[in-house]
């Protein structure tokens, strides 16, 4: 009776772990915004309806074990993004958007990378951002925030933008 | 009984290849300073100088005219972003240069807020004497922005009256500028 039991459960628990944390996530660059953007030139005006990040991060995308690089090459993954509000002004949405494709080490062959080139809202609950195969590093990503306006004053908002990277 | 043990291992094999974990995660933090703001500037920006004449009167006892020889008005338009919301700015305006002629006094009247702008926009003081001495003329200000340009804000009417006709004498043209500061309140 035990042995039933057993058996499936370390069967279990042996390819899950063989599949957690085969890949990881990292990130470079910081997400900063020109401060001309928030000067205002012509009395009577507001800030421009949208202001985009100044620099952008870059996301990469590569396998903990070396080994994964060759046996488990085809590996899908897909990215959601949240955010997490520190002092946030809900008048201000922030947008994110993959801008480029990265790059990978054996020049796409086996690579791919689909979606999040459109920009969309950052939620404070995960969403989909977008999704690929295998290794690609430094993919480009950049943000724009709409509603900032001198009617809500001078303030510091901040926010954690969270990353999570899942088997696909 | 040994198939039995089959398929349930099968089952599970099957679940577990199904599983998708979380990998990893990072994250990065975002950042916005929005400045204290206070700006104005009157409109049109270009030739915003007013002309007003005082012409002697068509019959003898009769008092003499003033004439606004451009029609123009002018508006003046601010953006003001405080800190604290709570507190307010104002406006102040002085003559800052020449001299108004004896025995004539110039007055300044702002109209209430019109226009394209949102936010708190202040309070017109109404009709103000203009001295070398700063005096509020908008008040109240907040968190706002009025429109750029013409037809946003306040417009402001200048005019002259005479308040000492026996200090009234001919001069040629007098030249005096007019200084608009916003100040915290």
């Amino acid at each position: 009776m035990l042995k039933k039991i057993l058996y499936p459960v370390l069967f279990l628990l042996l390819t899950v772990s063989s599949q957690a944390q085969q890949l990881k996530l990292d990130i470079n660059g910081t997400i900063t915004f020109n401060s001309s953007d928030y000067m205002i030139k012509e009395a009577g005006k507001d800030f421009p309806s949208t202001i985009n990040s100044a620099s952008n991060i870059q996301l990469s995308i590569s396998f903990i074990n070396f080994w994964d690089k060759f046996f488990d090459s085809g590996k899908k993954w897909k990215i959601y993004v949240s955010k997490s509000d520190i002092n946030w002004n809900q008048n201000i949405n922030i947008e994110i958007a993959r801008v480029g494709e990265g790059t990978s080490l054996r020049n796409g062959k086996r690579e791919r990378i689909i979606g999040g080139t459109q920009f969309q809202p950052i939620l404070n609950t995960p969403v989909y951002f977008f999704r690929g195969q295998n290794e690609i590093f430094n993919i480009p990503v950049a943000f724009k925030v709409h509603g900032v306006s001198v009617t809500g004053g001078a303030q510091e908002i901040e926010s954690v933008i969270m990353f999570t990277i899942y088997e696909d | 009984m040994k198939i039995k043990q089959i398929t349930v291992f099968l089952i599970f094999v099957l679940i577990s290849g199904k599983l998708y974990s979380q990998l990893s995660n990072q994250q990065k933090t975002v950042r916005l300073s929005i400045p204290e703001i206070a700006i104005l500037d009157i409109e049109p920006s270009y030739n915003n100088s007013i002309y007003i004449s005082l012409e002697q009167p068509v019959k003898p006892g009769v008092q003499a005219t003033i004439q606004k020889t451009s029609n123009e008005k002018l508006w003046i338009n601010y953006t003001s972003s405080l800190l604290n919301s709570k507190n307010s700015r104002i406006i102040k305006a002085e003559i800052s240069g020449g001299k108004i002629p004896d025995g004539i006094d110039l007055y300044l009247e702002v109209s209430d807020f019109s226009g394209s702008g949102k936010g708190k926009t202040g309070e017109s003081s109404g009709k103000i004497k203009l001295t070398n001495y700063s005096k509020p003329i908008i008040t109240g200000i907040g968190n706002c922005y009025t429109g750029d340009g013409i037809m946003n804000g306040h417009s402001l009417s200048f005019s002259l009256e005479i308040n000492n006709y026996a200090k009234v004498h001919s001069i040629s043209d007098a030249d005096f500028t007019i200084l608009y500061t916003i100040t915290d309140n």
